[in-house]
């Protein structure tokens, strides 16, 4: 990374979260010169998953209050995607989510539904645990690997 | 009358009088063990499904079954499941009708169109009692709705049943077709190795392509481009711009020229 991108990272990931924030929108995504940035918070959870982000000394404390998925993938307890397509955090538009930042899941419980060409696939819980955060919004396309959330 | 038999695949099938959904059925089945290929066909459905807790009319005398599958297939391979079950169902009607064949189009991902109004409804889903970490070995199924002698009326995309289009032919002979149809083109996918042909004979079945489409997302996003093309793994490929293609992986087509776009200003 090169210390003029590192720069535009920093401004333009503080313009989303200032922007996240005053929106109350659950995620921003941008794409700039090749660069992919989604900044997300979960609204379900009272307080911002800040301990989520192991957000890198660069990027300062613009992206506090707002985790970028991107970090998770290395934490010990993310959950990632099997597969391309689309997840969805409830069983149906309107219906309670499947687990909420705190709940307790056992292993094999269905976390999380990813669509793909009409095929529905529920996502099973790898192990026992706290959900400590949700990396998704309802009906976001996800990629192979891509941090879903976090079981502790 | 309800009643199992063993069909001419090696495949069970059993037919019920009455079911909530025949993808709820099959499911309940596989999670109390039973293994498939197993087919689930239903006289009536109390509670048909479609996407995303969508409700399928399910009137009598229409076609509703579900196929259980009898090997596990990987998560990022499901998807192409839809165009084998879409593909299936289309040679199964040109098999009872050879006279609509060349009125049938398909839709992404999985809808069958006679004259451009839809006719069919194909769900795929899988269990919820989770086989493997990633729920990879877990149950998987296929349903198939066809309107054969109705279809509702007031859908977001226009509806239509074999029987209003002029073509008699009862679910029972749809069915017949659908079972070899379908076990001919899974031994055809191979798990993912044949998918290949499998999308080269959809996208030479498809409707609109190099036209216009509206793309309504699950998160209620709209795209609205030129239909490319489907990708290695079936995602729906649009150009939203000169240089820019959009993936989609879900949502519900519309052809604008065709004036499928409801609130289109005119």
């Amino acid at each position: 990374m090169t210390k003029t991108s590192r720069s535009i990272d920093q401004d333009l990931i503080r313009e989303l979260a200032a922007l996240l924030t005053e929106t109350e929108l659950s995620e921003i995504e941008v794409e700039q010169d090749g660069l992919r940035i989604r900044v997300a918070r979960t609204l379900t959870a009272a307080a911002p998953a800040v301990a989520v982000a192991q957000v890198p000394a660069s990027a300062g404390t613009a992206a506090a209050g707002a985790p970028a998925g991107a970090d998770a993938n290395h934490h010990p307890g993310a959950v990632p995607s099997p597969m391309v397509g689309t997840a969805y955090v409830a069983p149906e538009p309107g219906a309670p989510p499947f687990v909420a930042v705190g709940s307790q899941v056992k292993a094999g419980q269905t976390v999380i539904i990813i669509e793909a060409m009409k095929t529905m696939n529920p996502i099973p819980a790898p192990r026992a645990g706290t959900v400590t955060a949700i990396l998704i919004s309802d009906g976001q396309p996800v990629e192979y690997g891509e941090p879903l959330l976090i079981i502790e | 009358m309800a009643g199992a038999a063993t069909g001419s695949m090696g495949g069970r099938i059993v037919r019920l009088e009455e079911t909530d959904s025949t993808n709820a059925e099959a499911l309940r089945r596989a999670e109390a063990g039973e293994s498939g290929p197993l087919w689930i066909v239903a006289a009536r459905q109390s509670s048909g499904r479609g996407r995303r807790g969508r409700a399928w009319v399910s009137q009598p005398g229409n076609l509703f079954a579900s196929l259980l599958l009898g090997a596990p297939v990987p998560p990022q391979l499901a998807g192409q499941l839809s165009f084998v079950a879409a593909l299936a169902l289309h040679q199964a009607l040109c098999a009872c009708a050879p006279d609509l064949a060349s009125r049938l189009t398909l839709k992404w991902p999985n809808d069958v169109l006679v004259d451009g109004r839809k006719v069919s409804g194909i769900l795929l889903e899988r269990s919820q009692t989770a086989g493997g970490s990633q729920g990879e070995n877990a149950a998987l199924v296929a349903g198939f709705g066809v309107n054969c002698i109705s279809h509702p009326v007031d859908t977001p995309f226009p509806a239509t049943d074999l029987a209003h289009e002029g073509f008699a032919i009862d679910a029972g002979a749809v069915f017949e077709q659908l079972l070899s149809c379908f076990q001919r083109e899974l031994a055809a996918w191979d798990t993912g190795a044949g998918f290949g042909a499998i999308r080269d004979a959809w996208l030479a079945r498809a409707g609109g392509i190099g036209e216009e489409i509206r793309v309504t997302l699950p998160n209620g996003e709209e795209v609205r481009g030129i239909f490319d093309s489907i990708d290695n793994d079936g995602n729906l490929i649009v150009h939203v711009g000169e240089w820019t293609r959009k993936r989609i992986s879900a949502g519900d087509v519309f052809f604008v020229a065709r004036g499928d776009v409801p609130e289109r200003g005119e």
